[in-house]
This record gives structure tokens, sequence and C-alpha cells, in this order.
């Protein structure tokens, strides 16, 4: 019974994302004609959510922003290249996780900055930074014990480079193993023994505390 | 499945990316196991906090890079199409990376065709006489894929000498002894594959003698050539096994069959040497009456009676 319904749910979704795609693939194609307000729909569909992958995986506003300019002024300049042989949240989170690993690969090399940041308070985790930055704070962190936030942001930090990037696709942009596959360069296998290694962690670190 | 299984697979199962089957045995479990539902419940409260962890976009960072970006855009020329995307998109033609890769290749292929074929007229082996070497030939197989396009005696050479012209990826030459084993698998191939009607006769008569197997079966099917020398030739061929039953049912079957009144005159003469027996078994006796009621030249229908008479067969059918 309970199958039946999610798979009821499931196609009623499926429905949707068609139709979603049907329209999508019309705005592509006329920003692919030069029409420069169809392109600005498209970056307006997107920009949170890659703006938010690039702060989630570089905690790092500056570096963030860079990710965002370079990712969708690439958009603009190969959008004519793009010929539909994935969907164009794949091609897009593509060049966004490619350039995400460039920043963390240079950061490697420029010795990785401190993960906290000084202000007129002290010292202040990177993250909270970004956190008080936001108009409103949700109700629910605020009932979070520091102790879980705190045990979060270590673990988060603990996780490799691909495993942090799989878990960020898909446990805060909710992309799908397959797509994370394809955008990672990989298969839909290799992503989800990341996915699974990633958890593994997050549970044993989290356990005692949840 | 188990309860190991079950918790280590309780994200995926969150996530929703288990198969229906894994799925459904996941909710089994589930339903009847408390430590897993638990172990279910524990997972879903460190879900729900590391999703309050994740970074909500600043208004004022999100505000600042879309006006950055405008300004980068405004600073761009639009990107343009090149003239081959202008012209297939005028045709409403969206290659994908499988066809343009596809076409790709047929023009390599095409150009490495002709250029073995214009800039290289030399032949492989020994090119000082002019002939490819026998070991190049061992390479290729006889068949529609390298087709014969002559084969004949050398010019002013030794009889004994024969050439096979061969058209590979650019023609070859090859030189063979008449008695060369490989001479007559080419040429039973030839006999029934090549286009030209003077190919197949020249097969026909090289495996004319001693024909192996390969040749033999060549010059069976070569009695239903399009071609009336070819399959007289053919015909004269086969003398040389003509106590062999396979052989004499081909026979029988052009004596049946062929058009040609001559060649049916000689199919009778094939069983009646001018020095020797009558070599027809008189299992094809049936065969032979059945040509006398149907046969129209009474050349070839009074022979036939005279085949029959001698094998002790009746002339008619009852």
């Amino acid at each position: 019974m309970v199958n039946t319904q999610s798979e009821a749910i499931r196609s009623t979704e499926a429905v949707a994302r068609a139709a979603e795609r049907a329209d999508e693939s019309a705005l592509i194609r006329k920003a692919q004609q030069g029409n420069q307000e169809a392109f600005e729909q498209l970056v307006r569909n997107y920009d949170q959510s890659v703006l938010r992958l690039a702060l989630n995986l570089l905690r790092s506003p500056e570096d963030a922003r860079d990710v965002y300019q370079e990712a969708f002024l690439r958009v603009y300049k190969n959008l004519h290249t793009f010929r539909f042989d994935c969907s164009f949240n794949t091609w897009l989170y593509r060049i966004v996780s490619n350039l995400c690993l460039d920043q963390l690969r240079k950061r490697k090399v420029r010795k990785e900055e401190s993960p906290s940041i000084s202000t007129h308070d002290g010292e202040m985790d990177r993250f909270e930074f970004i956190a008080e930055e936001r108009a409103g704070v949700d109700p629910q962190r605020s009932l979070m014990s520091s102790e879980l936030q705190a045990k979060i942001s270590e673990v988060l930090g603990s996780l490799t480079t691909r495993e942090r990037i799989v878990f960020e696709m898909r446990h805060y942009q909710g992309m799908r193993l397959r797509a994370i596959g394809e955008s990672l360069g990989t298969t839909e296998e290799a992503a989800k023994n990341c996915l699974f290694r990633a958890t593994q962690k997050m549970r044993s670190a989290l356990g005692a505390y949840v | 499945m188990n309860c190991e299984t079950v918790q280590e697979n309780l994200s995926l199962y969150l996530y929703g990316e288990l198969n229906f089957h894994d799925e459904e045995q996941f909710d089994t479990h589930l339903a009847e196991c408390d430590f897993c539902s638990e172990a279910l419940d524990r997972e879903r409260t460190w879900h729900a906090a590391a999703l309050s962890k994740s970074a909500d976009v600043p208004l004022d960072l999100l505000s600042s890079c879309r006006q950055e970006l405008s300004r980068n855009l405004d600073s761009l020329q639009p990107p343009q199409p090149s003239r081959w995307e202008q012209f297939l998109e005028t045709l409403d033609i969206r290659p994908s990376r499988w066809s343009t890769q596809l076409a790709a290749a047929s023009l390599f292929l095409c150009v490495g065709f002709y250029s073995a074929r214009l800039l290289n007229h030399q032949p492989l082996g020994s090119p000082a006489d002019g002939y490819s070497s026998a070991s190049d030939m061992s390479l290729l197989s006889p068949g529609q894929s390298n087709p014969v396009r002559f084969i004949r005696p050398v010019a002013g050479g030794d009889p004994d000498q024969v050439e096979i012209g061969v058209d590979e990826i650019k023609p070859h030459c090859f030189l063979f002894h008449r008695d060369d084993p490989t001479l007559q698998r080419w040429a039973s191939v030839a006999a029934t594959e090549a286009d030209d009607a003077s190919v197949r006769l020249e097969s026909v008569e090289l495996l004319s003698g001693k024909p192996c197997a390969a040749g033999k079966g060549a010059l069976m099917a070569s009695l239903r050539d399009a071609n009336f020398s070819v399959r007289q030739r053919a015909l004269g061929a086969l003398e040389a096994c003509a106590h062999d039953p396979a052989v004499q049912s081909a026979v029988v079957q052009l004596l049946q069959t062929d058009r040609n009144p001559t060649l049916r005159m000689e199919a009778i003469e094939f069983f009646v040497p001018l020095n020797g027996p009558i070599t027809v078994r008189r299992q094809f006796a049936g065969a032979l009456q059945g040509v006398v009621e149907r046969e129209s030249d009474g050349h070839v229908r009074s022979k036939c009676l005279h085949v029959l008479g001698e094998i002790k067969a009746s002339p008619v059918t009852y």
C-alpha cells in the first residue's frame, strides 16, 4: 500500500518534471538564439542553487562569488554548443563542480586557509560567519545544540573532496545519483559508493549526538 | 534483508535511491524491526541537522553576484554560432555527439581509402617485377570483400604460371604456379563470385583437371551460371569426376533445367563417353524419363532415350 502510494507520487512528480523540462528546453533554445531575457531567466532559475553549492563546498563567500561569475560566463559563451545530450542542470553542475574542485585544488597548493576568520568578537568559523549574514534565522536551527552543529562542521570538513561534493549535491541540492555521476564525469555506481562512504562517516560521528 | 544491510543503507533509503525491490524489502523489514526503526529515526535526525547546517544564500551576496554578472555580460559580445552551425540550424539539423563522431569517422575512412588508391600505385611485395608477394596474398581471404579482377596466363612467360589480380584497397597482382593449392582456392571463389564473366570462365578453366573439393563444388555451382560459355566449360571440367554421384546429380539437374539445347545435348554426352561405358547411375533413371517426357528438341530426346536403353530403364514412366 505504501509502495503503491509512493509510486503514484513518483509518477505525478515525473509528469511535472517532464513539463518543466519542456519549458526549460524552449527557454534554452531561445537563449541559444541570442535572446538575452531568456538567458537571464535561466540564470535566475539556477543561480541560487549554484551559489549555495559553491558556498557549502568552498566555505568562502569570495570564492563562491568567483565560481558563480565564472560558471555563468562559461554557460553564456558555450550555450550554443549545448546539444541536449544531458539535462541542462547536469551540464551546469558539471561546470560548477569542476570550478569548485579547481578552487579546492588551488587551496591545497597555497595551503589550506584557516577554517576560522578574525572578527571584532574574536575568532569565528567561516561557515558561521556566512550564516550570520542571512536575513532571517531558521527557528529549528536555533534549537540545535551548538555541540551538534560543531560536530557536523567537523565531519563535513573531514570528508574527502569527492565525498563532500557528492554529499553536497545529494543532500543539499537534491540531485539524483545518476545526474551527480554525469556531472562529475563518473558512473552512478561510483557516485553511490562515494555517498555511501560519506553517510557512513556522518552516521558514526553523529550517532552519539542524536 | 537483515538488520546490518538495512542500517548500512538507511541514507540511500531516505534519499530514495534504492530500487523498487530493495525499497519494498526495506519497508517490510522496518515494519517488523523496532531496532531498525529507531535507527531510521536517528538517521532522519542527523539528516535534518546536517540540512540546517547548509548555508542559506545571503540575499545581498546573491544580489551583488547578479549585478556583477550583468556587468560582465554587457562587456561581452553575444556568442555567435559558427557558419556551419548556422547552416545546420537552417536545415533544422541538431547533430548529437555521436552523429558528429560518426561523420568524422566516415570522413577519415573516405580520405584514407582514396589516398591509398590515388597516391600508391606500387603493389606490395616485389615492386621490381610488378607482383605482390604470395605471403601478402595469404593475408587476404577470397570473397566478396576481395574480388578477383582478372585471372590470365602470363603474357610471354612460363605457361605453367598464371596471374591473379585482386582488388583490395588497391589492386594487387599475384603470380602463381598452376599446381599451387592457393590458386585453386582463389579460382574456386572467383568461378562463382566474380562479376566479370571472363574471370569466371578463366577460373573454371583453371579448376579443370583434378579439382580440389572446393573446386568441384565451384564447378557444380557454375553449371547454373548465367553465361553459356561458363556453364559449358564447367561441364567439360567436371568430366574428370564423372563417376561422382554428386556431380551426376548436378548434371542431371542441368539436363532438366538448362534453356540451351546444345548444353542439354552435351549433358547427355557427359554420361556417354566416346570410348567408355555409360557412367550415369540407375538412380537417375526417373529424372531422365522426365526429361524424355518434356524435351522439345528431337536430338536431345533421342539421345536421352538411348541412355535409358543402355542402363536398361524404361523410356517412359507408367
